[in-house]
């Protein structure tokens, strides 16, 4: 979230970036296991890197090279300095290079990929954008977004941006919602890894005995419409972290077909994850917004943040 | 022990909602998903692939930039 506002918005960033190179935005944790030739072209690349041969270790950072797989630069902090220093050295260094090392002598292709770290969503299935933005609750119980104290900086991620990510549905969950049922694996899933304040990073799921109260029905409403409603409640076994949530929504169907999911979850949260540190202290007021994906653009392609193992996201039971 | 609540029975129903904010739904949609202000980094046009990447950058003679994230940097957090 930090990157997104304090560097890929800067204009004189952007401006070079769509001006001067494709972008290209991936998952380390994959590529750098995948076993195929993305992967090896990935590895082989970051090995020219200051990351070297980080083996399983992350790779994470902002890179630039050639189609032809020649390394030009690496950087891996916050400064919009830095940023535009590394963009415009690799364009130096790409005007000396060779035809050979920018291009490659045959077109790229993917060749056998490697399903462990490639599964797409089945045909038939859905996507629902989920957002988490933590909130303030005024006197009169309207929310507001929290606002940055006039002392506080963007890069000390706060976690007041909204965060994203997406619920994946199978498509017999998509034909189980048509008749308003909501299958155990789907409310689990929801409630494991999408209920969570993800807003400063990568949190902990809820673990199964973490779960109090999960609960989410459909009621048929009009012809084609059905109101979704639900309750949850999840705290860790020492109660340092925690959630009570309400949910309020909506399905449209045009004949079998799914035209919107739209829903609001609001309540409060409380606590930190490992990784996820300086929460606001005690019981705070959090939502987020779920809304069905009808026409994907690639970025709604991008797989759920907990499907690394994808058997285990689709039942939610591990 | 953990009181475990775990229901999804179609003719279960809910009582009324504890929502109880004053905003409709749609404003609190918007209110929770991204501003204007914080999309602005998806002016630019991120690719996916790699392979689809290194083909553009080959038919369009640029290099190419890489945000690489240990979560997918258009999708996690």
């Amino acid at each position: 979230v930090v990157d997104r506002e304090s560097i890929f918005s800067h204009p004189e960033v952007q401006a070079l970036l769509k001006a001067k190179f494709v972008n290209l935005a991936m998952n380390d944790w994959y590529m750098r296991r995948q076993e195929d030739a993305e992967g090896v072209f990935f590895r082989k690349m970051t090995e020219a890197s200051p990351r070297g041969n980080a083996g399983q270790a992350t790779r994470q950072g902002r890179y630039v090279f050639t189609a032809a797989g020649k390394f030009l630069g690496f950087n891996n902090n916050r400064s919009v300095e830095r940023m535009l220093q590394l963009l415009q050295d690799s364009l130096t260094t790409w005007e000396t290079l060779p035809e050979a090392d920018k291009y490659p002598a045959e077109s790229p292709t993917k060749g056998p990929v490697d399903r462990k770290y490639n599964e797409p969503l089945p045909a038939g299935g859905a996507i629902v954008k989920v957002h988490t933005r933590v909130l303030h609750k005024t006197a009169d119980g309207t929310y507001q977004a929290v606002k940055l104290a006039p002392d506080q900086t963007k890069l000390e991620n706060p976690g007041f941006a909204a965060a994203t990510d997406h619920l994946w549905l199978q498509p017999a969950e998509v034909a189980a919602l048509r008749e308003n049922t909501v299958p155990a694996e789907l409310l689990r899933r929801l409630t494991r890894y999408h209920l969570v304040d993800n807003t400063r990073g990568e949190p902990p799921s809820w673990k199964p005995q973490d779960i109090k109260i999960a609960k989410l029905s459909l009621k048929p409403e009009s012809a084609g419409k059905s109101q979704l409603l639900g309750e949850f409640s999840m705290e860790t076994a020492d109660g340092k972290r925690g959630c009570k949530l309400t949910l309020e929504g909506s399905l449209t169907w045009e004949g079998e077909k799914l035209s919107q999911l739209e829903a609001v979850v609001l309540g409060e949260h409380w606590g930190e994850g490992t990784y996820t540190r300086n929460a606001r202290e005690g019981h705070q007021p959090i939502g987020f917004s779920l809304r069905f994906v009808p026409n994907p653009r690639p970025e709604d392609l991008v797989r759920p943040q907990f499907s690394h193992w994808l058997k285990g996201y689709w039942t939610a039971t591990e | 022990m953990n009181r475990l609540i775990l229901t999804c029975l179609a003719g279960f129903w809910l009582a009324p909602s504890t929502h109880a904010a004053p905003q409709t739904r749609q404003e609190l949609l918007q209110l929770i998903a991204p501003s204007a202000d914080e999309s602005v980094w998806m002016q630019i046009p991120w690719e996916t692939d790699l392979t689809k990447a290194r083909e553009r950058a080959a038919a369009e003679k640029k290099p190419l930039f890489l945000w690489e994230m240990d979560g997918h940097p258009l999708g996690c957090v």
